[in-house]
């Protein structure tokens, strides 16, 4: 987190009062986002998100077999790890990054744990009760410039719908053996309904009423009253929201905030939908794949 | 009784051939040839330098934050403290590994990579200040010290810090009876010895020189050292060859030059 004086502070509250903001976008305006995907060989599915060359995430997903839990037997499971690395801010040294680490990871799990990734999760059981695949999502934040939820969870779904899982066959046992499962390891698949899963948006308020920003950078994360964030799925859902910050917000405001947060994750998901399909076709036809950013 | 296992010339222990019968490693490479390599400089925004280095498939991240006031109670009066972090992401080598900052690995690695920028960073030029210098292994796949230091290096030189010379780390692998010049993680093993070797390659000075397991004998070690510092020359060239092209790329966007 960045310390603001309370001059620079004044000086962002004044301008979002005219809709103004310092780097000349509206109030609901994103930054520029960099999406791309596979970009890690060690791992089944990669993505790196970049939100105005400022924030900057990695995610990668490894698979394993495993046992399902015992609560949701026909479900997979989406396993999730964040860490903050010492690149984005020398406050992240050691055990520094510990709790925003925790945090996102928690907010992470409490997006994937909503009603409308069910599907999802039921796509990754192998046999109900024994087998299922769990997907260890780890997520690695290189440079951190503001809305760092947003970009981790717009990384994770991107690495989630370009995943793809070796086929498994199940080989019913005879009498009373259990069944038993074969990896293929020559053939893969893709996650079925990866589309359904969501991404955060995050708006904050900034002190007065009916006010708010989306895509903040971390001077106005850091001056801003009260957040709002919203898990936004393609079905047009919205799963679980949460506020943080030491200011209130009122209910006329929070009201339109969220319609808002609604409005604009349906956006981001079209556009990276969109995006992503022509990814995945691409890679398909074994197009050449310019790689960009520092891989490049 | 069976027959025993046909080996190729130098079968190794694990009945993989790691130089063919042309002399050509198991990636093509030459005994002598190390991994190619690609870095950039400036390649984050908050970090005063940054470094991204490619070596092979072994990748890796370097920030330097500083010269700046010390965050911790420690600091020297009259020359500048230097602090590393090492590590690595779990996502970094094929199997799924937890591993985190203060592992004991991670911490080795730290301590060389300070040890060694504190010999050539002009400490003096800047007392009662903190340098830190962050690495973040992306993709292991061997020699991930040697891509440490050689980024650490690069984001040092972008952050603007005075140093006397570069550092360029190389490590040499000994398989098949023959040395390898930057073993990748296929063809080096913890049965085998490596020698990492930093040069500061203008003054041709041996900054760190680490063993592991042992060589047969002094001959040995000489021939291994050769094959380091010839690798650490070729590596310097490519690192100098980028750090001038960054900075003409400056000086081109500042108007000084013409491209």
């Amino acid at each position: 987190m960045q310390f603001l004086s309370d001059a620079e502070c004044e000086y962002i509250r004044n301008g979002a009062k005219d809709g103004i903001r310092s780097d000349g976008r509206a109030m609901l305006d994103i930054r520029p986002v960099t999406l791309e995907t596979t970009v890690l060989p060690t791992a089944s599915g990669s993505a790196r998100v970049r939100i105005g060359k400022v924030t900057d995430i990695l995610v990668g997903i490894k698979p394993e077999v495993a046992e399902p839990s015992q609560d949701f037997p026909d479900e997979g499971i989406i396993s999730f790890t964040v860490e903050c690395s010492s690149l984005a801010s020398p406050d992240f040294v050691g055990r520094g990054g510990a709790d925003l680490s925790a945090e996102l990871g928690q907010l992470l799990t409490r997006l994937y744990t909503s009603p409308v990734t069910r599907e999802l999760r039921r796509s990754l059981s192998i046999i109900k009760g024994k087998k299922c695949w769990i997907l260890h999502i780890d997520a690695l934040v290189l440079d951190s410039g503001g809305n760092l939820f947003g970009a981790l969870s717009l990384a994770v779904r991107a690495a989630l719908r370009v995943v793809i899982l070796p086929r498994v066959i199940v080989i019913p046992g005879e009498a009373d053996d259990d069944d038993e499962i074969e990896v293929d390891e020559e053939e893969f698949k893709m996650l079925e309904r990866s589309r359904d899963a969501p991404i955060a948006v995050t708006l904050a308020s900034q002190g007065d009423r009916g006010i708010y920003m989306a895509d903040c950078t971390s001077e106005e994360e850091s001056c801003a009253t009260a957040s709002i964030t919203m898990g936004v799925s393609p079905l047009g859902k919205s799963c679980g929201a949460v506020s943080a910050g030491t200011g209130g917000i009122d209910l006329d405001t929070l009201s339109s905030m969220l319609k808002d947060a609604a409005q604009l994750g349906l956006e981001i998901l079209d556009a990276t939908d969109r995006f992503l399909k022509t990814d995945i076709d691409n890679r398909m036809s074994g197009a050449p794949i310019v790689p960009i950013g520092f891989f490049s | 009784m069976a027959p025993p296992p046909k080996r190729g010339r130098g079968g190794g222990a694990r009945g993989l051939e790691y130089i063919s019968l042309d002399g050509l490693r198991v990636d093509g490479r030459l005994h002598t040839e190390v991994r190619k390599i690609r870095c950039s400089l400036g390649t984050l925004s908050r970090a005063d330098g940054s470094a991204y280095y490619e070596q092979g498939n072994t990748r890796v991240l370097a920030a330097v934050y500083g010269p700046r006031e010390p965050t911790g109670r420690d600091f020297e009066h009259d020359k500048a403290i230097v602090k590393c972090e090492f590590s690595t992401a779990m996502f970094a080598s094929t199997a799924r590994r937890r591993t985190w900052k203060g592992d004991r690995k991670s911490t080795a690695a730290a301590i060389v990579v300070q040890r060694l920028f504190e010999g050539v960073i002009l400490l003096a030029e800047y007392p009662r200040c903190q340098i830190d210098i962050y690495v973040q292994v992306l993709q292991n796949d061997g020699g991930t010290l040697v891509a440490a230091v050689n980024a650490a290096c690069l984001a040092l030189i972008n952050a603007g810090v005075a140093m006397s010379d570069y550092v360029v780390a190389c490590s040499v692998g000994y398989v098949d009876n023959t040395f390898v010049a930057d073993p990748n993680s296929l063809e080096s093993g913890s049965d085998r010895p490596e020698l990492t070797l930093a040069i500061t390659p203008h003054s041709g000075k041996i900054c760190s020189c680490q063993l592991v397991s042992k060589l047969a004998d002094d001959a040995s070690f000489e021939s291994a050292m050769q094959y380091a510092t010839a690798g650490a020359k070729q590596i310097f060239q490519v690192l100098e060859y980028e750090v001038k092209k960054y900075s003409l790329g400056l000086l081109d966007s500042r108007g000084m030059v013409a491209l």
